[in-house]
């Protein structure tokens, strides 16, 4: 069969028929709004992140502007003016270049802080727990979603008779007569309905790169697009070998629809989810009462000891004398409470970071059972949506919250004040991401086996179709 | 007739490897979600229970110690979990386990555990209802897709009709024969999942067990009925068994799969919430509100002084520090109270999108109504996070009035003891009766029994067209 004519059949059978017009019209809709919606999704971010900041930065202003006062005035200063404690430096996690292509756990975790020595490093992530459960639980509709959940399905759909329909119907045999084969005609027409749908895909998430949520296109967007699109498309070529597979080998179109939706649901909900539950059951992470439990130990063991401590630490610090200044009791026994809750919490956020890495390798070992799961968790990454991106902010701030800790710790214990160059030379947080490759990296073996076990398909598929024609029809 | 067709209908189940085989999957797949759900959930109160005891022990050993300066330490209120979390988990893990009641703040709900369940945790969570709700169709259409299109395709409706059998009773055969062959699968995975996580996290919890146990098989009932009868009328609609298969499959992705997550969406985009660091701000803001209204705390010394028939603060007989700090908090609560309602008005209307999503899907509604059943939804959450916040605000009243009644001269520094702190009682939660509650369910209680409703005329009709194409 010549190509004209298979598109002439085609645009009778699909593209100008109602199943692919549905089929098209549904893609370009869902696309279209899960664009918006993860745009929407990250305006709203950065304008709460925006508004965080700059209110963050007014006070330390102001903090700053009284301590050059202090430095400035001969008269005795207000014993409240100024103090290292009350310093609230902003650390925020900036949403990623892509992110509104995969908003992965941005709704569920915190990406704004303020550093201060009124803060223990267990306490600096909490209190951020104001959305709603129920819509939590249900997840995000974006673009990654689409991909990993819809697009095999709708491929399927479009695709599983395209042979042993036209078979069913006795098509297929007159195709054969006339071409003397009917490999080309099926291999064409799974070509078409295929790429028709990653054409408006495409095309519409291509938009939805130009026309992203502020800021604007920047290189770095356009390099994550590229690269999340290109990984997108494996995907799609692994379902597209699949279906070819199932079209060979199977004799009919209800066992091929069948045994397509089954693996459809396996690969999709069953693995992730079965595998989800195993790597937590296999490496359960740390009580996070347990982590509550020994930070109040600490405080309330800093607390009773609060002079031992005092004296301690100013043995370490002797170039501090304690101030006769009238500063309130509670801000030096806050700073050391802290300090000592944040040694105490220390072994258990470690062990908290150790099962989530063990899960994730579980999880990593798993994913090479569902082409899915791969898709999952290099698109939400490459887009930076993912949970690893929020724990290395967290563990940043972390670090920050502990370098602040070092720099006022002995005037807050010695209730004296920090110089204002002292404050200067404190950084100002800025999260320090993954660049593009050392994500991709991490995933070149899942990527590879994807790859592999496509071309496997296509050609385990190829060989079929060059099957005698009794075998075929 | 009916009997016969019936028993038909079950030995071709019975005779059938696809129906074995996905029969089998199911069974295998709900009896590992409830195992490892019953693990989880033990695990849980395990640790509540842990918690809980150290929180008592911590606190009565702080030592001597300012009572103002403990209510800022404060304890902790943690939510226990009932043992239907292992059935239907609902937003057990999206929602916060532990609430801290310290003073002049009312703090969110914190710790929730899908933080720790990293990104494949948002594609699809196991646990028995989810197997129920989402799994469990899936296998109903694959079982029944060719009911009536496979008797088409067969030729055994025209003989059927040729037999002068009546629409109703093929219908009825066909129904019975349904129910029983995917009752003897999902009736008892129903009955054991339920029974099974019940034994999860300890003690009974939950005072009405009994009604809630009752609801739920209803529920699922009315559900399967609505799957089944759909699967059935669509069997029954369309020409042939594949158009059969893939109209049942794409109701499934569309009904079952995609529009939960859309609703989701859809709801948050509609109606988004304030961001996390505002709503802070906002609680910070009501929480030092009367430190910054110097009139009102003017008014209030004249007040206080009037009351004693004093002048000075000094000459009071309560600590007038003290008495502030009380007043404060007094001052904060209607705040604190219009910020969370603006919050709950915002869940409300994101609630309201999902509850009109159910006329599509339902599963949304099954959904609303299992999670609450199971005392695992928002109205559930809402209920501790209320006992938590009456508890906070009698625990930090003891603490100030101690500090007012007791300091004397001391101010400040006038310290309590251990047995002071030991007055100071345990949060004690107990959950709300389902009946207490009903209302936030009806909506998806009446959406659910005219899906079943609707399924079974729905089906009649199907059934009637096909026999009537067939005769003529």
């Amino acid at each position: 069969m010549k190509t004209s004519m298979t598109m002439a059949l085609e645009r009778r059978l699909f593209l100008f028929a109602a199943p692919g017009i549905v089929i098209l019209g549904c893609i370009a809709l869902l696309a279209a709004y899960a664009a918006m919606s993860g745009k929407s999704y990250v305006n709203e971010a950065l304008a709460g992140q925006y508004a965080f900041e700059r209110q963050a930065n007014e006070a330390v202003a102001e903090w700053r502007a009284a301590l050059v006062d202090v430095e400035a005035s001969d008269e005795a200063p207000s014993p409240y003016a100024a103090r290292p404690m009350n310093l609230r430096l902003p650390a925020s996690l900036p949403p990623a270049s892509l992110a509104d292509f995969a908003i992965g756990g941005g709704d569920l975790l915190p990406t704004t802080t303020k550093l201060t020595g009124w803060s223990s490093p267990g306490e600096l992530f909490v209190g951020y727990e104001f959305a709603n459960p129920t819509t939590l639980g249900l997840g995000r509709f974006d673009l990654s979603f689409l991909v990993v959940v819809i697009l095999p399905l709708v491929m399927v759909a479009a695709s599983f008779d395209v042979f042993a329909g036209e078979r069913e119907r006795g098509r297929a045999r007159m195709i054969a007569a006339q071409a003397g084969h009917v490999r080309a005609s099926v291999w064409r027409r799974l070509h078409l309905r295929n790429l028709a749908i990653w054409m408006v895909f495409s095309a519409i998430t291509l938009l939805a790169a130009v026309v992203g949520p502020a800021p604007q296109m920047s290189g770095a967007r356009l390099a994550s697009f590229a690269v999340w699109l290109g990984v997108a498309w494996a995907y799609g070529v692994f379902w597209f070998a699949l279906i070819a597979f199932a079209v060979a080998v199977a004799r009919n179109s209800e066992t091929v629809s069948a045994v397509l939706f089954s693996l459809w649901a396996i690969f999709v909900f069953a693995v992730p989810a079965v595998g989800g539950a195993v790597a937590e059951a296999a490496y359960p992470p740390p009580s996070r009462l347990v982590f509550l439990s020994e930070m109040r130990k600490g405080e309330v063991e800093a607390v009773r000891e609060a002079e031992k401590l005092t004296n301690s630490f100013l043995a370490d610090h002797p170039e501090m004398a304690l101030s006769t200044e009238d500063v309130p009791g509670f801000f030096r026994g806050a700073f050391l409470s802290n300090r000592e809750a944040g040694k105490r919490t220390t072994p258990v956020l470690e062990a908290f970071a150790e099962s989530r890495e063990k899960r994730a390798a579980l999880v990593g070992r798993l994913q090479f059972l569902s082409p899915a799961l791969i898709a999952n968790n290099v698109l939400v990454t490459i887009a930076g949506g993912d949970v690893a991106r929020n724990m290395a902010y967290q563990e940043q701030a972390r670090e920050a919250l502990g370098d602040l800790f070092e720099r006022i710790g002995p005037a807050v214990v010695a209730k004296q004040r920090i110089s204002v160059a002292e404050f200067d030379a404190i950084p100002a947080f800025a999260f320090k991401d993954r660049t593009l490759l050392e994500k991709f990296q991490g995933f070149l073996a899942p990527i590879g086996f994807l790859v592999c076990l496509s071309i496997a398909l296509l050609l385990a598929a190829r060989i079929r179709m060059r099957a005698s024609l009794e075998t075929l029809l | 007739m009916i009997a016969a067709i019936a028993q038909r209908e079950i030995r071709s189940m019975l005779r059938s490897g696809v129906f074995l085989s996905i029969a089998a999957a199911f069974f295998a797949l709900l009896a590992a979600a409830a195992m490892l759900s019953v693990e989880r959930v033990s695990t849980f109160e395990r640790e509540r229970i842990a918690a809980q005891a150290v929180d008592r022990e911590v606190w009565d050993s702080q030592g001597e110690r300012n009572p103002h300066s403990a209510a800022h330490f404060a304890r902790y209120a943690f939510k226990p979990i009932p043992g239907f979390v292992a059935f239907d988990p609902g937003v057990t893990d999206y929602a916060g386990i532990a609430l801290w009641m310290e003073a002049h703040y009312q703090n969110p709900a914190v710790f929730r555990r899908a933080e720790d369940l990293g990104d494949a945790g948002r594609i699809a969570n196991l646990s028995p209802a989810w197997v129920l709700q989402v799994v469990a169709p899936l296998f109903v259409f694959l079982v029944l897709f060719g009911a009536i299109a496979g008797e088409r395709e067969s030729g055994t409706l025209r003989q059927t009709a040729a037999m002068g059998v009546k629409p109703g009773a093929l219908y009825s055969g066909k129904l019975l024969g349904a129910g029983i062959g995917l009752g003897v699968v999902i009736v008892p995975s129903l009955i054991f999942a339920l029974w099974f996580s019940a034994r999860a996290g300890g003690e009974p919890f939950l005072q009405d067990e009994g009604v809630r146990t009752a609801g739920l098989i209803v529920s699922y009932a009315l559900y399967f009925i609505a799957v089944g009868t759909v699967a059935i009328g669509v069997s029954a609609l369309v020409l042939e068994k594949r158009a059969a298969l893939i109209t049942l499959v794409s109701i499934w992705a569309a009904s079952f799969v995609l529009a939960p997550r859309i609703a989701g969406d859809v709801a948050s985009t509609l109606y988004a919430e304030p961001d996390a660091a505002s709503v802070t701000r906002q609680l910070g803001d009501a929480s030092s509100a009367f430190y910054e209204d110097q009139d009102y705390r003017d008014a209030l010394e004249k007040a206080i002084l009037e009351e004693y028939n004093v002048e000075k603060t000094e000459d009071l007989p309560i600590d007038y520090g003290a008495y502030t700090l009380q007043r404060s908090e007094e001052h904060a609560h209607p705040l604190f109270e219009a910020i969370y309602a603006r919050l709950d008005a915002i869940h409300a209307k994101q609630e309201s999108v999902l509850r009109a999503a159910s006329l599509v899907s339902p599963v949304i509604a099954l959904n609303a109504l299992s999670a609450g059943l199971a005392g695992a939804d928002r109205h559930h959450q809402k209920a501790f996070v209320a006992g938590a916040e009456a508890h906070r605000r009698k625990i930090v009243k003891q603490l100030n009035d101690d500090f007012m009644y007791n300091a004397g001269d001391a101010g400040y520094g006038y310290t309590a003891g251990a047995s002071f702190w030991r007055e100071i009682e345990d949060f004690d939660y107990a959950p709300p009766r389902f009946a207490s509650l009903r209302g936030e369910y009806f909506f998806s209680a009446v959406v659910l029994f005219f899906y079943a409703i609707g399924g079974l005329v729905f089906a009649r009709w199907a059934v009637s067209r096909a026999q009537g194409r067939i005769a003529s």
